[in-house]
Formats: structure tokens, C-alpha cells, sequence
């Protein structure tokens, strides 16, 4: 044998599996909800429980996963709150005035201008993620109050049906449609488009990315534009439940979705994450609150759980992480410094 | 010998003439960092076909004038052509699209991303409307190959790759776009010899196939094997352009400097009566090992020899407290225990950490917290910093290291390779170490500053101290260490003394004892 100098270890771990073994957590998390929450209705789970369960995880989850192409980024969007807020607002008014699919084209529209002001603030006034967001965010709110001071309007029943009907035949809650949907298509711009693969090289490494001639501002932007078209989507989703606007209904939704897409595996530093792991994710916290109902507890523990979970998900990450480092010591010759796997 | 000076060369370009033009040329080129002048009017001209070597030392400006071929750093003034064609300043793409391709000093490859991905990161292939991850795999595959890589897995995630296969790996990179220019920044820092030996067949495949190659190295001895030409810079400024015929190693090495380096490292100091620093007993860096001993002396310099990669990094972590590893640690007679480097520093063991930027530095702040960072305790009173004794341990560490800053409050971002590794080292001393451990220190500092270590080394050993050193570099292990232990698989398998230390002996024990083990 030549004596080579470095022998070739075993194989490394690959990088598509780092981002998905980190998303293992939510559908594990999902699935024992899920069954623990059967022990309480007596195993059973029909058409009106499903559809619950998925119209309640839905604007969750596309609210999770706008958040996620942004935290991706090393970024974050605290506006999306508001952005939901000012599409269903928007919704609302334009509906009442006959819009009809119009309605929801514009509203689509508005989330990415809106996902637009927040992608050039943060790229060319170079102000930091967290400041500029909080700041659109405030400003969108406002405005989405001088469109709808009370909450009023109303939107028709067939974006209602599209949205969190049930496909009649089969009692299949459309809205589980459009979750699996979600994940599918973010599957495919995450891991099989140019902006996808360039996303994850910019959370990866800013400079790396720019110096391989990634035109790093448009990614950037286009991150953000996601994230405002993705709470554009969810703004409608809501409407079409509720029937009606409402300028206070886009508050609870900006943490639940940074919360979602921690417990989804998204790594805040950026570059790792999926967006299946978010949308399970929403569906972990919506199961959460529909757990606490069927066993009888006051809805207000509902944030405490909810805390706990994202705590014991992050807890579950760096573990996993751990035991994940621990693997590539043992595939290399030598064991390296505490910190140093993780450069 | 001075060769052409730059005037000469300027004027035979400007006067045309000449039927090909150059691949690559710079003209006037000026670059400031805030107070620190990296290029001033620099000039290059480099012929198509052709290894060129860019020498000079840390400060010269070599990084800089590769980063505006790059495109990555956008020049004050000056102009850059590439066969003929004038580049807009600051652009990587338009860099890219005219054919110039960099493998970088500081690696640019993105760790959570597979290698595949990385490698066709900016022309990934289709399948319909979609990308393929499969055909990216499968050019990645032939692209490894290619340059006999075949070890390496295109789906591993760059980041869980050692170094130097991620050295590789940028290389691919860089060849994999056909470029015109091929552009090697401290390319062979991290390789070993046989690596380096296929990076260069590969750099002269190229070069018979008509790309021009730039290289930067350190290693002079790299650039006689390899280069054709080369040009000599310093202090930001063009010295001249010599074939590599018409100009020796010490000639090259005296431009470099500005004045003649007769000897480059400092003379070894003979000490007959040494005592010991610290004594190792029963290490073991891999399970399952024969446990070995070893006797660190005060007033010495102890190399760590070997081919790359056979544990003497591990060693010296884990003597910091920092890595794996097992065994007992004697100072003074008493066992100590080094869990953590805090421990090690207690003890007065110090480690000068090889990535300075990443284990080393604050990039944040300015030189003096910098320097300050390790003993701030011992200039407070109640956690509280008095200001006064801050600013003298500040101007005395500066007046130390010789460190060359516009201020103490410069941010030592803003300082050159060698300078901030000064910074580092002034903030070790400040603790009084009794033993130094030196990782791969020297790696990518010019040959001025490499200077100035060994005689700070020397210095400390002959002040007391013990230093270990590891280094890359044979050559510099010979001409610096006192005592060499050749490492092979995690143990020192044979120590060399005195007379015994030179460069055939590390090289031949080092080589004798894979043999042996197979």
C-alpha cells in the first residue's frame, strides 16, 4: 500500500441530510400530539376534528413558511404580523366592494410590494433585520387601520370553501391540501430552483456566496418578498374563516410563526433549515392548543405549552446536533476541538 | 541582480508592439484600508500560458491585487485588463465571465451546502423547469475525478470535510469554469506534499493547455518548482519582474525584504543544563494506543515533525485542554489537571491558535482589547477596569510585539495577516506563559514577519520558556527546533537531537515511520 496521508474517512455526512434530520423533531413532536390527542377522543378522529385541526395549522404554516425564507437568510421578519393583517384587511374591504378573485390577486400583490419595502430597507439602508421589520411592521399595521378600522367586511363563501372547506365527497379538509401542497412547492424552490440552492448558500456564508458571483442583494430581496406573499396567502386563508377583516387578527401570528420554524429545525443562524420542518411545525403548535381543548384545559395554558415545546425542540436540536458531531469525530482519524466541527 | 526595474517593463509595454498582449495586466493599481496603504500604483503584466508567481511579503499587497482580479475588492484607482479588455472594478461576475477564476486564501466554500452544490453553485444543471440535484452529483463526480479526488463524496456537506480536502475541493472549483486565469492565493497552506505534487501537475496540465496561472505562496522552494515568472512587490508597490532564471532564492528573498536576510532563522541555542517545563506521562491520543511519554524542557524549542495530519495538532490541543485525549500532565512534581483551556492557562500553558481570525481574535474590537483580553483581571479592582493601567499594558504590549498600528484603537480588522498574529501572541505574553504551543503559527505570514517570529521564538525560549512548535513547513522546523519529534499515527515515533535535526532526517524519519507501520 502507498501510504496515503489521509486515509479516506468515512463518508461524511451528507448535506441534504444535516437540514432534514434537524426537521425530524417536529414530525415526531407532530405525530405523538397527534396520538396523545386520540387517547382523549376516544381514538376518534373524523372529517369535522381533521378539519379543525388543519384549518387552525394553516395560515400557521404559511406564515411559517414566509418566516422561514428570511430566517434562512440569517435574517428575520417581525412585520409578518402586520403583513397578514393588511392582506386580510384588504381582503375584506375589496370583497365587500365585488372584487372577487380580483380581490385576492391584489392582496397577493400587496404582501410582495410590502415583502419588497422590507427586502430594500434592509439591503440598501443596510439596517439590520430585526429594526427595519419591527419599524414596516408598525407602519403596515397602521395603515392596514386607516383601511379597516373595526373589524368588518366580509368575504365571499367560495374563497371560504377554497380555502378551509372540505372537499364534500370525502370530508378531506381542503386546507390539509393545501398544507401538504405547501410543502411540496417549497420542497422544490428550496432544493431544486436557483433561488433555493443561492438562499441557502447566503445563509451559509454571505461573502462566500458573493465572491461566487451571487448577486447576493436580489437573493436577499427575494427572501423577503417570499415571506410577504407567503402572509399575503395567509391574510386570505384567514378571511376565508373567518368570513371577515379584522385589523387585530395578524398579532398572534408573528410568533407562533418564528416558533414553528424553530421547532421545524430552522437554524437562526441561517443556511440549514426546511420547509417542511415549519409547516409541521405549525401543525405541532395548532395540535397543541387542540389537545388542550379536548382534555378539558383553559385555553390560556395554551402559551405556556407552547413555550415548552419550543424550549424542548431546541434542547432536542442541539442534541442532535451533538450526537451529529460526535458521528463525524468518530469517522475522522483524530478527534478535533470542542467548537471546532461546527465552523 | 536587480532585473528590469518597473520603468523598463511599463515603457516596453506602452510602446506596443508586441503581437500577443498580456493575459492579465494591472496598471496603477491603488488600494487603502482606512489608514493602511495596500497597493500603491502597482503594476503587473502577465503573458498568456504562463506560471506566475506574485511575490512578497504579508503587507505587500499580493492578497489585494488578487482580490481586484477577483472582483472582490473594488481598487481606489488603476486599471484592470484581461486579454485586452478592461474590467469594471469590484465586479466577481463580470471577473468570472472574463475568465478569471481564484482559489482563495480564506476557503469560499459554503459548509452547510454539499460539495456538489458548491461546485456547481452558480451554473447548477437543469431537468425541465427544475434543477437536478442527480446530474450535479454526477458533474461534480467527474469533476473530482478529474484531479484524482475520487475520495471525496460530492453529496458530503463541505463543512465535515477535513481541511485540506476542502483546499481540494475550492480548487475544483476554480478549474471547473475553464478559466483563462487561474489565480492561486496560499493555495498549498494546508495541503501535504503529495497533494501539493498534484496540484502542481495539474497547474502546468493547465498551463500547456493555454491558462495562465497566478500563484501565491510563501514557500519559496514552490515557486522555483513551479513558476515560469514572477513579479516581486513591496509595500504595495512593483519591485520588477524577473524570469525564473535570471534571479536565485536568496536574490528573491532580499527584494522581498528591501535588504539582504543572510540568515533567516536565528542561531539555536545549545543549553547544556535544561530543566523540565512539564513532564507528560501515559499520553494517548487514540484509543487502543501504546501510552508514550514526553519531556517538555525549559529554554528550548521543541519541533513536532512528521508528515501532516498524524496527531500533532490533536497533541497540542489536547495539552491546552482543548481536544481528546489522555494522560498525565507534571509540573514542579504534582499532577495537574487540564480539563479546559482556562486550566492550561493557569498553569501558564499557552496555545497561539493557527486560525487567528476564528480562535484567536476579537475582529470586533480594537487592538488594545485585543492584547488585554487574557489578563483583564489583573487591572481591575471589584470588576471594575482601571482605565490608567489599561492604557499602559496597552502601550507597552504595542511597544513589545512591535506592532504596527495607526493606534491602539485601530480595530484589528483592519491589520495585515502578520500583524494581528503579533496581536495574538502580545495577548498570550501578557500572562508570563512558562510553556508556548504554537500551531502551524507561520501559515500564510510573509517571509519578513516569519523573521521576526523566529526571533521572538528564540527569544522566548532563551527567557525561559518552553515552546513546542508545529509547523507544515519542514524546513522551518529544522531550521528553528532544538529537539524534533516525528509524529506518525498519534505518537512521536523518533526524536531527533542537535546535530541529528536536519532536513533529510525529519523528512526520512517522517516517511521510515509510515513504512515501518505498514
Amino acid at each position: 500500500m502507498s501510504a496515503p496521508a489521509h486515509p479516506p474517512a468515512r463518508r461524511p455526512a451528507r448535506a441534504t441530510a444535516f437540514a432534514w434530520q434537524r426537521s425530524y423533531t417536529s414530525g415526531v413532536l407532530a405525530a405523538l400530539l397527534f396520538l396523545f390527542y386520540l387517547t382523549r377522543t376516544g381514538w376518534t378522529f373524523g372529517g369535522i376534528e381533521a378539519l379543525g385541526i388543519t384549518n387552525d395549522a394553516l395560515p400557521l404554516a404559511l406564515a411559517a413558511v414566509g418566516e422561514t425564507f428570511v430566517i434562512l437568510t440569517n435574517g428575520i421578519d417581525l412585520s409578518i404580523g402586520s403583513m397578514i393583517t393588511i392582506s386580510n384587511v384588504t381582503l375584506a374591504v375589496l370583497c365587500s366592494h365585488g372584487f372577487g378573485i380580483f380581490a385576492v390577486v391584489i392582496v397577493v400583490a400587496i404582501g410582495a410590494v410590502a415583502g419588497l419595502i422590507n427586502g430594500l430597507i434592509v439591503c440598501y439602508m443596510r439596517i439590520a433585520p430585526l429594526i427595519a421589520t419591527l419599524a414596516t411592521g408598525s407602519i403596515y399595521l397602521g395603515i392596514s387601520l386607516m383601511i379597516l378600522p373595526n373589524p368588518g367586511g366580509t368575504v365571499p363563501q367560495w374563497l371560504t370553501n377554497w380555502t378551509t372547506g372540505d372537499i364534500s365527497t370525502s370530508n378531506f379538509p381542503i386546507a390539509g391540501l393545501w398544507l401538504i401542497l405547501s410543502i411540496a412547492g417549497g420542497w422544490v424552490l428550496l432544493r431544486r430552483t436557483n433561488f433555493g440552492i443561492r438562499l441557502q448558500a447566503l445563509g451559509g456564508s454571505e461573502t462566500s456566496s458573493w465572491s461566487a458571483g451571487i448577486n447576493v442583494v436580489r437573493v436577499r430581496i427575494g427572501a423577503y418578498v417570499a415571506a410577504g406573499v407567503c402572509s399575503a396567502l395567509a391574510g386570505v386563508v384567514l378571511g376565508g374563516l373567518t368570513q371577515s377583516g379584522d385589523p387585530t387578527i395578524g398579532a398572534v401570528y408573528l410568533l407562533g410563526a418564528v416558533a414553528a420554524v424553530v421547532v421545524g429545525g430552522t437554524s437562526l443562524a441561517g443556511g440549514i433549515g426546511t420547509i417542511a420542518g415549519s409547516v409541521l411545525g405549525a401543525v405541532v403548535l395548532s395540535l397543541v392548543s387542540a389537545v388542550l381543548l379536548v382534555s378539558g384545559i383553559s385555553a390560556n395554558y395554551q402559551y405556556i405549552v407552547t413555550g415548552l415545546i419550543v424550549i424542548g425542540a431546541l434542547l432536542a436540536h442541539s442534541l442532535q446536533s451533538k450526537l451529529d458531531l460526535l458521528a463525524t469525530r468518530r469517522s475522522q482519524r483524530f478527534v478535533r476541538a470542542p467548537g471546532e466541527g461546527r465552523r | 541582480m536587480r532585473g528590469k526595474e518597473t520603468d523598463p517593463l511599463i515603457a516596453e509595454a506602452a510602446g506596443g508592439g508586441d503581437t500577443v498582449g498580456p493575459a492579465i495586466s494591472a496598471r496603477g493599481v491603488h488600494k487603502h484600508y482606512g489608514g493602511i496603504r495596500a497597493l500603491e500604483g502597482a503594476e503587473i503584466e502577465i503573458a498568456p500560458g504562463e506560471v506566475h508567481a506574485l511575490l512578497g511579503e504579508n503587507g505587500a499587497g499580493k492578497s489585494t491585487l488578487v482580490k481586484i482580479f477577483a472582483g472582490v475588492v473594488r481598487p481606489d484607482a488603476g486599471e484592470i485588463r484581461v486579454a485586452g479588455r478592461t474590467l469594471t472594478a469590484g465586479s466577481p461576475l463580470e471577473a468570472r465571465e472574463a475568465g478569471i477564476a481564484t482559489v482563495f486564501q480564506e476557503l469560499s466554500l459554503i459548509p452547510q451546502l454539499s460539495v456538489a452544490h458548491n461546485l456547481v453553485l452558480t451554473a447548477f444543471p437543469r431537468r425541465g423547469p427544475l434543477l437536478s440535484v442527480a446530474s450535479a452529483n454526477e458533474i461534480a463526480r467527474e469533476a473530482l475525478a478529474k484531479l484524482g479526488l475520487d475520495h471525496i463524496d460530492p453529496r458530503g456537506a463541505v463543512g465535515r470535510l477535513p481541511l485540506d480536502q476542502r483546499q481540494m475541493v475550492e480548487i475544483t472549483k476554480a478549474t471547473m469554469t475553464r478559466p483563462q486565469v487561474l489565480i492561486l492565493d496560499e493555495a498549498t497552506s494546508s495541503l501535504n506534499r503529495a497533494e501539493v505534487d498534484r496540484l502542481f501537475d495539474l497547474a502546468r496540465t493547465l498551463r500547456d493547455q493555454g491558462t495562465t496561472v497566478v500563484v501565491i505562496t510563501h514557500r519559496m522552494h514552490e515557486v522555483w518548482a513551479l513558476a515560469d515568472s514572477m513579479t516581486v512587490l513591496r509595500d504595495g508597490r512593483t519591485i520588477g519582474r524577473y524570469a525564473i532564471d535570471e534571479i536565485g532564492q536568496q536574490d528573491a528573498v532580499s527584494l522581498m525584504a528591501g535588504r539582504d536576510i543572510t540568515s533567516v532563522f536565528p542561531a539555536k541555542h545549545l543549553a547544556e543544563t535544561t530543566s523540565t517545563a512539564l513532564e507528560l506521562r501515559n499520553v494517548r491520543l487514540r484509543r487502543g494506543q501504546t501510552p508514550w511519554d514526553l519531556e517538555l524542557r525549559r529554554g528550548e524549542i521543541l519541533g513536532l515533525g512528521g508528515l501532516q495530519g498524524q496527531g500533532q495538532r490533536e497533541f497540542l490541543l489536547w495539552l491546552y485542554g482543548a481536544g481528546a485525549g489522555g494522560g498525565s500532565v507534571i509540573r514542579d512534581g504534582k499532577t495537574v489537571r487540564i480539563r479546559r483551556p482556562g486550566d492550561a492557562l493557569r498553569h501558564g500553558i499557552v496555545l497561539i491558535p493557527e486560525d487567528r481570525a476564528l480562535e484567536g481574535l476579537h475582529l470586533n474590537l480594537p487592538v488594545r482589547w485585543n492584547l488585554a483580553m487574557a489578563t483583564l483581571r489583573r487591572r481591575s479592582h471589584l470588576g471594575v477596569l482601571s482605565m490608567t493601567a489599561e492604557k499602559r499594558f496597552a502601550a507597552e504590549a504595542v511597544a513589545r510585539m512591535a506592532i504596527k498600528s495607526s493606534s491602539p484603537f485601530q480595530p484589528v480588522s483592519a491589520l495585515s495577516g502578520g500583524t494581528q498574529q503579533k496581536v495574538v501572541i502580545g495577548k498570550f505574553m501578557a500572562v508570563d506563559p512558562a510553556v508556548l504551543l504554537f500551531v502551524d503559527s507561520t501559515r500564510g505570514i510573509d517571509v519578513q514577519t516569519k523573521f521576526e517570529f523566529y526571533e521572538m521564538l528564540r527569544s522566548l525560549a532563551r527567557s525561559g520558556a518552553a515552546c513546542v512548535l508545529y509547523s507544515s513547513d519542514t524546513e522551518e522546523l529544522v531550521g528553528l527546533c532544538d529537539r524534533i519529534a516525528v509524529f506518525h499515527d498519534g505518537v512521536p515515533v523518533q526524536m531527533l537531537v542537535g546535530d541529528e535535526v536536519t532536513q533529510d532526517a525529519v523528512v526520512g524519519a517522517s516517511f521510515a515511520a509510515v513504512e515501518g507501520a505498514l
